[in-house]
């Protein structure tokens, strides 16, 4: 029995995550569909946290089942609710089961030449790996080494990533924003107007949601900055933080979110934070260093230089996760105000 | 028993990225292929991390020993930190792709009032 | 400042963007000239980037990302951007052509986006960040997020036309997401076999000690078909003729040229130095069926365009048939055959960008581009006309612009691996695109009565604004050039990027 798996649980989640997943697709009502993603994401979650991946894990349990989940409840809240099919389609379902089985057959066939099952002694394992792990000590003063890869190692892949969250919020924004006093609104109006706003109705939901976003936010701000040294980071907190907000817009009124985080504001914050990280790395580079060597940096900032990355590392987190929290509200609020941005979920 | 165990996990992961992919070209209702995008995406994400997994590893985040020093880490005890952030960034981009791809779904319901592929393409003729 | 070129490519644009974004919600007359002044230093770093490259005893010029490098037995550990002679052209191409597109386009955003043109100059300046860095990385991860870039503003950018735009996009977004995905997962497979990103690395790792691995080949065949997907290549092609036809013309004329044609390079790129020449001559199964699904593709984008009547879904299925070119001169795998399909791409973007000028000028003039409507169309405006007749020469193949050497040595490339059907569908599509020329030219100059003489009406001439005509004509008149310097591009450029090919 030396070479049993790791994870006794491992195959128990595997089977329940497939059944999950094929139950959120046949499901003929929308809402229940997203609610069994959720919790589909959320099964996924605990097989990475087993498989020792817990800032995947993290993210995945923040963006997957937590605003994925909000994103597709929003676009369908007032909209098609049931997914009854007009016609069965059954040659594009045979067609597309075949190249499905096909492409599956021909990724099986790569199996016998696979590495084994958790081999430390992998190529993927033994390559590059190894450097990171012996060296972020030395290199940067931070413990948690996927913080380091992430920020340091190949921060350029976390800048791009960040402009894709960027992106994605501005092509929201340009996809369904119509602004009611300026164009001709002819295209039908989509929201069902909710009840106006009675503080008797649903106390519990809005006195809860109010004892819990401050503490929220807090958690999110350690989060953050508590990424060195453990699972975290500038995603996950930004995540949380623009969960903090949604979570307001859901309880309360979008109008009174809307009030105290106008328009404007969200749009610009969203751009802020690429442009700290883009600026961190020119800053490195007038220091006369390459593209994003936070080392450079050493004159600047506080201790030597691996204390100059461990700050530099920090500054770019921030960057992130100032970006990330108002792209989740802008996508947020575009969606579920169907673009304009006066009443909502 | 023993061997098939380790390839059940990747025959499972497989299998999810094909259903994935199946929704995607198969089913009609617009939201139905969103959420098969997103299951194929975690599937590639799944399989990504498994292969960077190691027997009786730890999280790739070093503790602290007396006196604040770090000691030199066992490598194959250490979890395979460049997979995961690989990951962290397909997980991100595959938000961003789920949300854009949920705006146009919203905006197409709102010239044709229906997320169904075949109703749409009959209103677009007409 | 001279060693950090290679990051101000992708750099200048990114900024660009993010500060037009920023200068939109204050001065929103601001971001057109933000956007423009990133473009152009992107274009000035490339130009000097082709003459340090010319300088240079090696022939690639490396930026190491965070000052990551070699770590001896470790490898390359950090992030590697690359210039060499495969991607400095395409580099410099990109540039030009986005900064001609960006300058075009601004009188036809401010015609047909009126109101609601706050993002537009951003998402196009990230749509060309996304291209450049595609084209410039060394990292096959990397390649992946600057695809993503480009896909997702490319999403936003379509859906800007309205109307049937909506159901186009979100058509397109499933293929293309569908592409990306099969990529990530071909990455998948061959970082578990070797356990690095770089591209620099694979190539000394997979023709060495993987060439009978099963997953390293399944990896090859799903980064493949992942990079045809994004290309519109035969089967995956049916999003390409609605996405770009419905977009609105500004985005038209920044995608059609640009965007498919990069992935063209993605692929040659993983061909040619992660796996090598010799792993896909190999792989003769593979090989076969590229070269047939090419022919089709140029087949059926041509017997397509001769059933359209519209002029922009005739210039897509036009795309739909030249990519059929570039993938199989890729796939002939000989020397003429890669020649002419690395030639190709920067030959195709400079035509396709000039007929979706050409287009964008008719559209903007006369308000509708349906062929059947166009008479007198040589009297009305001339010189757009000239160029319209100039470009589709180009795409026939007539000496001395560059369709005719790219055809050529497509042709000798199929000669020498005796692929007689590839020969044959590129004669076909030709002759195709013969048929649809002299179709223009009668329905723009003969079709009504010549106004020069007696008695006959006169038809006032009312060209394109300047800013519309003027890039225009300088990507018409580069076809010519570029077929007049065909010889320099080949020998100086694209016979050192290729690698030594075995010879049959």
């Amino acid at each position: 029995m030396a070479d049993l798996p790791i994870w006794h649980y491992d195959t128990l989640f595997l089977t329940l995550a497939l059944l999950f997943g094929i139950t959120a697709l046949a499901m003929q009502n929308l809402m229940g569909a997203a609610i069994v993603f959720g919790a589909y994401s959320f099964l996924m979650c605990l097989i990475w946290t087993t498989m020792g991946a817990v800032d995947v894990a993290f993210t995945e349990a923040a963006v997957g089942a937590g605003v994925s989940t909000v994103f597709i409840f929003a676009t369908i809240y007032n909209t098609g609710v049931s997914a009854t099919p007009n016609s069965p389609r059954i040659a594009f379902k045979i067609f597309a089961g075949l190249i499905a089985f096909g492409t599956g057959a021909f990724l099986l066939s790569a199996l016998p030449d696979f590495p084994d099952w958790g081999d430390p002694k992998s190529p993927v394992n033994s390559t590059i790996a190894p450097y990171y792990i012996a060296n972020s000590i030395t290199d940067a003063h931070v413990p948690n080494i996927v913080t380091t890869v992430l920020a340091d190692y190949r921060g350029f892949d976390t800048l791009l990533e960040t402009t894709v969250v960027f992106i994605a919020c501005i092509a929201i924004y340009s996809i369904l924003r119509i602004d009611n006093a300026k164009s001709k609104v002819t295209e039908p109006d989509i929201i069902t107007s909710p009840p106006a706003y009675d503080p008797t109705d649903s106390l519990i939901i809005r006195q809860a949601s109010r004892i819990m976003v401050p503490f929220m936010q807090l958690f999110a701000l350690y989060v953050i900055a508590h990424g060195h040294y453990s699972p975290g980071g500038g995603f996950q907190g930004g995540v949380i933080l623009g969960a903090s907000i949604i979570l307001l817009s859901i309880s309360f009124d979008l109008k009174h979110v809307l009030q105290q985080w106008t328009e404007k504001k969200i749009m610009i914050l969203t751009a802020l934070g690429v442009l700290i990280y883009a600026m961190v790395g020119l800053a490195c580079i007038l220091m006369d260093g390459v593209y994003l060597d936070y080392a450079a940096l050493d004159s600047v900032l506080p201790g030597d230089e691996a204390y100059a990355r461990s700050h530099g590392i920090l500054l770019v987190e921030i960057g992130v996760g100032i970006t990330v929290m108002f792209s989740m509200i802008g996508i947020y609020i575009n969606l579920a105000s169907n673009g304009r941005f006066d009443r909502g979920l | 028993m023993e061997d098939i165990i380790p390839k059940f996990n990747y025959i499972v992961v497989v299998v999810l990225m094909m259903t994935g992919l199946w929704s995607m070209l198969a089913q009609g209702n617009l939201i139905k292929k969103c959420i098969g995008m997103a299951i194929f995406q975690t599937g590639i994400i799944l399989f990504f991390i498994s292969i960077g997994a190691k027997n009786d590893a730890l999280i790739p985040i070093l503790t602290e020993g007396a006196n604040h020093t770090f000691d030199n880490p066992n490598i194959d005890k250490v979890t395979n930190p460049l997979t995961q952030i690989l990951m962290l960034t397909a997980i991100v981009v595959g938000v961003a792709t789920l949300g854009v791809g949920l705006a146009l779904a919203q905006k197409v319901y709102q010239q044709h009032d229906s997320f169904d592929e075949d109703e749409i393409l009959n209103n677009q003729t007409k | 400042m001279i060693k950090h070129l290679p990051i101000f490519i992708v750099l200048a644009p990114l900024l660009g963007a993010v500060f037009a974004a920023l200068t939109s919600w204050y001065r929103p007359k601001l971001s057109f000239p933000v956007v423009l002044s990133g473009l152009f230093i992107s274009f000035l770093s490339s130009f000097c980037l082709i003459f340090k490259l010319l300088n240079s005893e090696s022939g690639i010029i490396h930026y190491q990302l965070g000052g990551w490098g070699d770590k001896g037995e470790y490898g390359i550990v950090g992030i590697q951007i690359t210039v060499d002679y495969l991607n400095s052209l395409i580099l410099t191409a990109v540039t030009i052509i986005s900064l001609l597109t960006a300058i075009f386009s601004s009188q036809s955003v401010n015609r047909e986006l009126a109101g609601q043109q706050r993002y537009f100059f951003a998402l196009f300046s990230l749509l060309v960040t996304g291209l450049l860095g595609i084209t410039i990385t060394g990292d096959i991860f990397n390649l992946y997020v600057f695809m993503e870039i480009a896909a997702l503003s490319s999403y936003a950018l379509i859906a800007y036309g309205k109307g049937r735009s909506y159901m186009a996009s979100f058509n397109y977004l499933i293929m293309g997401t569908m592409g990306a995905c099969l990529y990530l997962l071909g990455v998948g497979f061959v970082f578990v076999k070797t356990g690095t990103l770089n591209i620099e690395n694979l190539s000394l790792l997979i023709p060495q000690t993987l060439q009978a691995s099963q997953a390293v080949f399944v990896g090859f065949v799903l980064i493949i078909v992942g990079a045809w997907a994004k290309m519109a290549f035969f089967p995956m092609h049916g999003w390409l003729p609605n996405a770009y036809t419905y977009a609105p013309t500004a985005s038209g004329a920044l995608l059609a040229p640009l965007a498919t044609k990069v992935s063209v390079y993605a692929m040659i790129r993983i061909m040619i130095t992660v796996y090598s020449i010799d792993y896909v001559l190999k792989s003769p199964n593979i090989q076969t069926a590229a070269l047939l699904l090419s022919s089709i593709s140029i087949l059926v984008g041509s017997f397509f365009s001769l059933t359209q009547t519209n002029l922009r879904k005739i210039a897509c299925y036009f795309i739909v048939s030249e990519i059929g070119y570039m993938v199989g001169g890729a796939w002939l795998a000989n020397d003429p055959g890669l020649k002419g399909a690395v030639y190709h791409i920067i030959a195709d973007a400079a035509m396709t960008s000039a007929l979706f000028m050409v287009i964008g000028c008719i559209l903007f003039r006369t308000g509708q581009v349906e062929l059947k409507k166009l008479d007198g169309l040589f009297y009305k405006m001339p010189i757009t006309f000239i160029a319209l007749v100039i470009t589709m020469a180009a795409l026939i193949g007539v000496p001395p612009t560059c369709g005719f050497f790219s055809k050529f040595y497509l042709i000798q490339g199929a000669a020498q691996a005796g692929t007689w059907h590839f020969a044959g569908a590129l004669l076909i599509s030709s002759l195709i695109k013969a048929v649809i020329l002299f179709r223009i030219i009668e329905i723009g100059y003969n079709k009504v009565p010549n106004p020069a003489k007696e008695g006959n009406k006169t038809i006032p001439r009312d060209e394109a604004p300047l800013s519309m005509l003027i890039p225009t004509l300088i990507v018409t008149l580069s076809l010519i050039a570029l077929g007049i310097f065909t010889d320099t591009l080949i020998t100086d450029f694209i016979a050192k990027a290729l690698p030594e090919i075995p010879a049959p």
